[in-house]
């Protein structure tokens, strides 16, 4: 693939795992609902 | 049954006030399938609009109440949005995969209707209010800051609801009238997009982590962006002279002042794109006195109450009736307080730009962007919409997205820069509309290049991502209704310190009056309350600053409080309620005792319990005027 067209989906990629790493804090919260840790 | 029935009879009343709305301002420029969306959005702002002169009348009782939804329905019957819309299924796997998230969304939307409320705000103003009006039977102004003093046009849709069909049709109504943005923004989008795409498009909205907050419950952010989708849209044939659209839009915009104070700064956003025309003073003109006729009544009312249309922004010039007890000490303080919680960085221009970013990726937890935020597809598709912006620059300002874009950014500066709390839910009434003029822009951007897949993608980490939080929020729900669990254990498990509300409503009766500040409370008591509050309330000043006992003991007798409610009990020896304080000099003076301790859990999320889960305690203690030094004061 070009850079032309991999740089959206690049983009993409980092700004949804950026977003994403917020909730790392309360990951072992939501596995807790499942009685896991 | 009868709670369904009085929600499904509510949007339909709606729709019949809508589309004869639409009717009266020959407004026929809507396609057959954006009539009934249009209908309900416009329709839903009419019924709250006239619900305040009935209530004020007087009139919070089945019968008026149930009149104005039966008119409703007749100019249903008579005007008959739904003619000429004809529904054809979803062509590609695409498209039936976009409609089925969308369901799904819908779905657990609704799961919240058949539960009690449990959320904060919803019990302590947007719903208890509602009791306060249906005990007295009318309107009656409460003179506190931000949420008692505050334009409640949404909050008079609830009434009917909640009257002729109890908690069951308020709550059923909440997720019910916010799914009216799945039936205007499905169709609007289908102008510019693909359907596949317009479907996406609705299930990214109907899903962010704002969205879902505030559907389910008594939050008015998500039911005012019908308003300013309609009002957005319509600016486009407003600006280019027309009378009647103009007048559309202000009603609409009126709307969002009638049932927020934002709306104020939406108004003047909309009206300068409206300017760009030649009859620009009149299409001013129209545009304006739509908007106070529809927004205006609610400030008015707030003036003859308190002396301020906007109690009590206005102290510094206006000052207070004093009946509402308002002071330069209580402003000041206010101001600090409200500052230092609200605004939590600077106003300028820098941060102005920044904000939209922090509060994506690394937003403060004062702005709640976590839970009730807008969630990352915007900043996915951003570049792309601003390279089809740039690419087609020169004839942008024809695109009739162009001023609702224009609109959203005005606003969203004013927003900014007038130091009004920063808290991103605020921002949700425009999210649809960013989120279709970057959706049309995007998908411009990648036809242009014959590949959307980056967008494609973009649709589906965010509606994933989306759907994800949205099924976590809906589990308590789903659980709730799957288990047949009372409402007692639901409300126990979702609302903190409720074990007291059963000892309160079981021991106090209608002669006597608590003194809390445990606002999730409210709308749960069954007795006579007052929320003493040190920021937003005056009527018993409890200030940290300058706190006096004689005076607010004097303050609470006024008032008839017989009991007290703080937390933790005073054992503890915190002083974090501020009723503890006069509390404490109570029970020093001999003014009161104690009558119970109760242990009470504590969580700091309903979604995940465990998450900061501790126990806390709280006392209720009965006043004395027998032995009481303080009483001696009076």
């Amino acid at each position: 693939m070009s850079p032309a067209r991999a740089w959206p989906f690049l983009w993409v990629a980092a700004a949804f795992l950026a977003y994403a790493a917020q909730f790392r804090p309360i990951i072992g919260a939501v596995l807790s609902l499942w009685g896991a840790r | 049954m009868t709670a369904l029935l009085v929600a499904v009879v509510q949007a339909a009343a709606c729709m019949g006030f809508g589309a004869t709305l639409l009717r009266l301002l020959r407004i026929d420029d809507l396609m057959p399938a954006e009539r009934p969306g249009w209908s309900f959005a416009l329709g839903f702002g009419t019924l709250g609009w006239l619900v305040f002169p009935v209530a004020l009348a007087g009139g919070v009782r089945p019968a008026p109440l149930g009149a104005l939804l039966a008119v409703g329905v007749v100019l249903l019957l008579w005007t008959r949005p739904w003619r000429g819309v004809i529904l054809v299924p979803p062509r590609g796997a695409w498209a039936w995969l976009a409609v089925t998230l969308m369901a799904t969304s819908a779905a657990m939307h609704l799961l919240q209707g058949f539960a009690p409320p449990a959320d904060a705000d919803t019990l302590a103003y947007h719903f208890a209010r509602l009791r306060d009006f249906q005990t007295l039977g009318r309107l009656d102004f409460v003179p506190r800051a931000v949420d008692g003093a505050t334009p409640m046009l949404v909050q008079m849709t609830y009434l009917p609801a909640f009257i002729l069909g109890g908690e069951r049709a308020l709550t059923l109504w909440t997720p019910l009238s916010s799914l009216g943005m799945i039936a205007i923004l499905l169709p609007l989008a289908c102008r510019w997009l693909p359907f596949a795409w317009a479907a996406a498009t609705t299930v990214v909205v109907v899903s962010a982590p704002g969205w879902v907050y505030g559907a389910g419950s008594g939050q008015v952010e998500v039911r005012i962006a019908l308003f300013v989708l309609c009002a957005s849209m319509i600016a486009h044939p407003a600006g280019r002279g027309s009378l009647r659209h103009a007048a559309l839009a202000g009603i609409a915009a009126g709307f969002y002042a009638g049932a927020k104070l934002l709306g104020l700064l939406f108004i003047p956003a909309l009206g300068l794109v409206l300017l760009r025309h030649r009859r620009w003073l009149l299409l001013g003109f129209v545009y304006s006195a739509a908007a106070v006729a529809a927004g205006g009544q609610w400030y008015i009312w707030h003036h003859v109450q308190s002396g301020d249309p906007v109690f009590p922004m206005l102290y510094t010039l206006l000052g207070a009736d004093p009946s509402t007890g308002w002071s330069a000490q209580q402003h000041d303080f206010f101001r600090t307080q409200f500052s230092k919680a609200e605004a939590v960085v600077p106003t300028s221009p820098t941060w102005l730009l920044a904000y939209p970013f922090v509060a994506t990726l690394a937003a403060p937890l004062e702005w709640e962007a976590g839970r009730t935020g807008l969630g990352p597809f915007a900043l996915m598709v951003l570049p792309f919409a601003l390279s089809a912006a740039w690419t087609r620059r020169a004839r942008l300002a024809a695109h009739p997205l162009f001023p609702a874009a224009v609109a959203l950014l005005l606003f969203y500066c004013a927003w900014f820069l007038s130091g009004a709390s920063q808290r991103v839910r605020h921002l949700v009434p425009l999210f649809p509309v960013l989120v279709l003029v970057l959706t049309v822009a995007a998908h411009r951007w990648g036809r242009d290049r014959f590949h959307t897949g980056a967008v494609v993608l973009a649709f589906a980490l965010a509606a994933g991502i989306h759907l994800a939080g949205q099924a976590l929020f809906a589990r308590n729900y789903a659980l709730h209704l799957v288990r047949g669990e009372s409402r007692d254990a639901f409300l126990a498990r979702n609302v903190i310190h409720y074990p007291v509300v059963p000892w309160l409503n079981a021991r106090l009766g209608p002669g006597d009056r608590l003194l809390t500040s445990q606002r999730q409370l409210l709308y749960l008591l069954n007795v006579p309350y007052y929320f003493g509050q040190q920021t937003f309330q005056a009527l018993i000043e409890l200030r940290a600053t300058d706190f006096e006992a004689d005076r607010a003991w004097l303050q609470a007798r006024r008032l008839g409080i017989t009991h007290v409610l703080v937390t933790p009990a005073l054992a503890e020896g915190s002083i974090e309620d501020p009723l503890a304080r006069l509390a404490h000099a109570a029970l020093r003076a001999g003014c009161a005792h104690s009558l119970t301790v109760l242990e009470v859990p504590e969580f700091g999320s309903r979604t995940l319990p465990t998450l900061r889960q501790r126990t806390s305690s709280v006392e209720v203690l009965r006043l004395d005027t027998g032995n009481c030094v303080l009483e001696a004061a009076r």
